[in-house]
């Protein structure tokens, strides 16, 4: 490994070392705060870095990583996530929390380094190794409050499926192996493919599926979203979503020209049913962590869209439409569940996340509630916000290549999805009933919150901003 | 010109101004919105004055879309009136907002700037992106300040035209998709977008699209179920908005976009759009009949009134489309001037029902008259603004559609059925309810809006030269299309 290597992994060296920084911090002196600064230091810093090291080509670091522009671009959303849930974590603990503190900082560092590695791997034994980092220091935090019995049910739910399906993961790619004989993803798939193979790769995209919560592989997401406290849901929703999403576009992008058509069957049928289900089984729910667990499906039932389509011929608009679509996604979730963590308490037994409870949230926290409201309107896709946007890429992508069920599948969904998402925006402007307290103080916070509150709406109204330079950030074309 | 754009975001930035100030100084959010509005009303007729302005900024490269707007006769005829209604709306309901006056304002400003937008929008996409906003404020008006079933209300409201929307959405990507196979570049100008020539099948398709959308904020049977719901729950101001505005939205849609882009497939159609036309004449007129709720009843009757622009519109002939125009325009004024006296009512006796009214007369003469003007307005009484438009609309379309247009016309006897019915309950018999006369706030808008419908009834032309431009390049593209 060359000195020129290293400093391409800088952004994820700097991640290593504040592990090891919040580990040794923590064993020397106990403090909330100190292991939060560090955490924070560290996400900012390694941002820093990657933005000023940006790659606009393909660099191969050794045989396991690689450095590319898609990678870095969602190397920047995840980074942005892991911000957000380090800065919402101080408030949702409140100053005299039952619960050590310092461990969360250190599970979020290390699940952050699984994710940016998983983005940057180009071999079998990095992608295990990586999604098992994220997703074992994910499980931890999922279960952060043991006092909680949900979230360990939740957790323990994850741990068994979660399980299962890296083992799908890995006899997928041990079929692939076996029939290549290649470890690199690109020579492993660019290998001829026999009956073998492709069933190996329909099991590794069914292993991924399964992060991604794809019908039909969905079963587990809305009780372990309901169950975690939820910062960790926020966590969970958007930083594995963005990571394992970012390899499975990577990996449908290599699929060989004859296994194509069967392909782009499998998936569009995941992507309808995934839009379809998970928009109706939204419908009646109650608690919003379940409303958004179905609205993930849902979600990345659009995403897939590009996925699918990403096998037919437009490669750069595919991968503009599926990077904006996942940061509109992401932006929204992190602002909803921002809002819930900042009015929920760690130490309680439940989150703040029923609709009741929710009831004229706008006529005494305004701002929370507005934000709330331009968030769930985003993930609706009604114009001036990024989610609109990133619909009309997904849009102009199925129509330009005539998949007029996935259209239609993604109108009907979005009917569909108005209905709750709009349920949920009538409850905040409904007559107060109760009091609602919120975190007070956690000024920086909160202007974190509002900053992306705010781009949200900067990038709806103008569009151009990111998106006529989203060629060059992806270095396409 | 830049000064185009200060007619969006002006009214936007003036809602935050009475928001922020009603909270501080009670009562001044009423003062700012209605001196603001007047300010826009001058400043937009001043604008008008220069004839055709338009604007074109760089706005969404990668998919070369514009913010273009485009501000000429028929645009600054709904402009005007949007302004002056939203005028109309801040009157009505001075004292009727009790909760959360300030934002109210905002919404209400916010509405005019969305509504605004879609009549100067001259990008696809920019269109669509006001279609869309402009529901957010009147859902929230409907939501936050309706009556007793304002959440289902609001909820269906929205959700029909988002809905109907989203189809316009998919055909204005294909139709840009489809420039760009022609021409090699994508675009969502109107005008750049009227120069192809699109196949006969597709352009069917594409008009479908765009009709639906169009044909639910108008409203047309079968698609009218949220418009009833919609306008009773809506607090007057609301009312008035959606009435007088929102529901032209659809109309000069399908003059902006539905009948220049696609003329063959509108031509094609247009039998079915006529018949159905007629069928929401009629329906709304026996529907307005058996109300009991005031706000209902001329809910109905907008339907029956909208129904004739359709059949106008779909005919294709010169004077009907003058008579669409005029029904546009008399029909906002009439209908609003309908649900301020509704919203009067309800203020005074806290009910919509006919059957708690009755008798009003002796108490309130003014009131009765002035209502007694506007129901005979509503129906069509020649000397008002309406007469024109539906006579109008009738000899045009007759030489198209003989057949329907002799049943429309049963729908101006019908509408004196309802129109006098109304009345006669509501004002006529022995006395019911004592009521409060008009206050002079009330007098002053509401003989406004008298002196209106009958400036309109014997001066009509003004509006015709002022939509000339429109329906001259209508005819033009119309007689190009003709077979």
């Amino acid at each position: 490994m060359s000195m020129q290597e290293l400093w391409l992994l800088l952004p994820v060296l700097i991640i290593s070392a504040g592990i090891l920084a919040v580990m040794i911090q923590a064993s020397y002196k106990r403090s909330h705060f100190i292991a939060q600064g560090i955490c924070l230091i560290t996400l900012l810093l390694a941002l820093a870095a990657l933005i000023y090291q940006y790659p606009n080509d393909v660099k191969t670091i050794t045989i396991l990583f690689e450095y590319e522009p898609i990678g870095g671009f969602f190397s920047l959303l995840l980074l942005l996530v892991g911000i957000s849930v380090a800065l919402l974590q101080g408030p949702y603990m409140g100053a005299n929390c039952k619960e050590v503190a310092e461990e969360f900082y250190l599970l979020l560092l290390l699940s952050c380094l699984g994710a940016m590695l998983l983005v940057m791997s180009r071999h079998v034994g990095s992608v295990i190794l990586s999604v098992e980092l994220m997703s074992l220091s994910m499980l931890a935090i999922l279960a952060y409050n043991r006092e909680r019995k949900l979230a360990l049910e939740g957790a323990m739910k994850y741990l068994l499926l979660s399980g299962a399906a890296t083992s799908l993961l890995l006899i997928g790619f041990a079929l692939l192996y076996a029939s290549s004989g290649q470890m690199i993803l690109v020579d492993m798939l660019q290998s001829p493919m026999g009956l073998m193979a492709k069933s190996g790769f329909v099991l590794v995209l069914a292993g991924l599926a399964f992060k991604l919560s794809l019908v039909p592989l969905h079963f587990w997401t809305p009780d372990v979203y309901q169950g975690a406290p939820v910062n960790s849901t926020l966590l969970l929703t958007s930083l594995s979503k963005a990571a394992v999403f970012a390899l499975f576009i990577k990996l449908v992008l290599l699929v060989p020209a004859d296994f194509e058509a069967d392909m782009v069957r499998m998936l569009s049928w995941m992507a309808i049913a995934s839009m379809l289900l998970g928009n109706w089984l939204a419908l009646q729910q109650q608690s919003l962590k379940r409303l958004m667990a179905y609205s993930a499906i849902a979600h990345m039932g659009y995403v897939l869209v590009a996925g699918v389509i990403a096998m037919g011929i437009d490669h750069s608009l595919v991968l503009e439409g599926a990077s904006y679509y996942l940061l509109a996604y992401l932006v929204a979730s992190i602002l909803i569940f921002a809002v819930l963590t900042l009015l929920s308490r760690l130490d309680d037994q439940q989150d703040v996340d029923e609709l009741p409870q929710l009831q004229g949230l706008f006529w005494q926290h305004p701002w929370l509630a507005s934000i709330m409201t331009i968030a769930f309107l985003s993930l609706a896709g009604m114009p001036i916000t990024i989610g609109f946007i990133g619909k009309f890429y997904l849009l102009t992508l199925a129509i330009k290549l005539s998949e007029w069920w996935l259209v239609a599948a993604m109108l009907v969904g979005s009917a569909v999805g108005l209905y709750y998402y709009l349920r949920v925006i009538f409850t905040l402007f409904a007559p107060a009933q109760s009091d609602i307290p919120q975190a007070a103080g956690a000024y920086v916070t909160k202007i974190w919150i509002g900053l992306i509150a705010a781009s949200l709406l900067l990038l709806g109204i103008f569009p151009g901003l990111l998106g006529d330079q989203l060629r060059t950030i992806l270095a396409i074309g | 010109m830049v000064a185009l754009s200060f007619l969006i975001w002006l009214p936007l930035l003036l809602g935050v101004c009475a928001w922020i100030s009603e909270k501080k100084f009670k009562g001044s959010g009423n003062w700012i919105t209605l001196i603001s509005l007047f300010g826009m009303l001058i400043f937009s007729i001043y604008l008008g004055s220069h004839g055709t302005s338009s604007l074109s900024w760089e706005w969404f490269a990668r998919f070369n879309i514009h913010f273009a707007l485009l501000f000429d006769g028929l645009a600054l005829l709904l402009v005007v009136l949007t302004i002056a209604l939203a005028m109309l709306a801040v009157m009505v309901s001075w004292n009727d907002i009790e909760k959360h006056r300030g934002f109210f304002h905002f919404n209400l400003m916010f509405s005019v700037a969305g509504i605004v937008g879609v009549f100067l929008a001259a990008d696809l996409f920019l269109f669509f992106l006001f279609w869309e906003v402009m529901l957010l404020p009147m859902t929230a008006l409907i939501l936050i300040w309706g009556h007793e079933g304002r959440r289902y209300a609001a909820l269906k409201f929205f959700i029909f035209t988002q809905v109907s929307s989203l189809l316009m959405l998919v055909a204005i990507i294909a139709l840009a998709l489809f420039h760009q196979s022609q021409t090699g570049e994508l675009s969502f100008n109107l005008g750049q977008l009227q120069q192809l020539v699109i196949p006969e099948n597709m352009q069917y398709w594409l008009m479908l699209g765009f009709f639906i959308a169009f044909a639910v904020k108008l409203p047309m049977v079968p698609l009218h179920s949220w418009l009833p719901d919609a306008h009773t729950q809506a607090p007057t101001a609301g009312s008035v908005l959606l009435a007088g505005i929102l529901l032209k939205t659809g109309a000069y849609g399908l003059i902006r976009i539905v009948l220049p882009l696609f003329p063959s497939a509108t031509m094609e159609f247009a039998p079915v759009a006529v018949t159905l036309g007629v069928i929401s004449i009629i329906y709304g007129a026996v529907m307005a009949y058996s109300q009991t709720d005031f706000k209902r009843l001329v809910a109905y009757s907008s339907i029956s009134h909208m129904g004739f622009v359709l059949l106008a519109l779909f005919s294709w002939h010169e004077v009907a489309l003058q008579g669409a125009i005029l029904t546009i325009v008399a029909h906002g004024i009439s209908s609003a001037a309908l649900f301020s006296m509704a919203g009067l009512i309800q203020h005074r006796i806290h009910s919509r029902e006919l059957g708690k009214m009755g008798g009003m007369w002796a108490s309130a003469p003014k009131m009765a008259t002035v209502t007694l003007i506007f129901v005979m307005a509503g129906i069509g009484m020649p000397g008002m603004a309406n007469f024109n438009g539906e006579l109008l609309t009738l000899l045009g379309s007759y030489q198209q559609f003989p057949v329907q247009t002799i049943v429309a016309s049963l729908g101006i006897v019908l509408s004196a059925v309802y129109g006098l019915h109304l009345f006669q309950r509501a004002f006529q018999g022995p006395p019911n309810v004592d009521v409060v006369d008009l206050h002079m706030r009330e007098l002053v808008f509401t003989s406004l809006l008298v002196v209106a419908l009958i400036y309109f009834g014997l001066q009509p032309h003004i509006v015709l030269e002022l939509s000339s431009e429109t329906i001259t390049s209508l005819l033009q593209i119309a007689g190009e299309a003709r077979p």
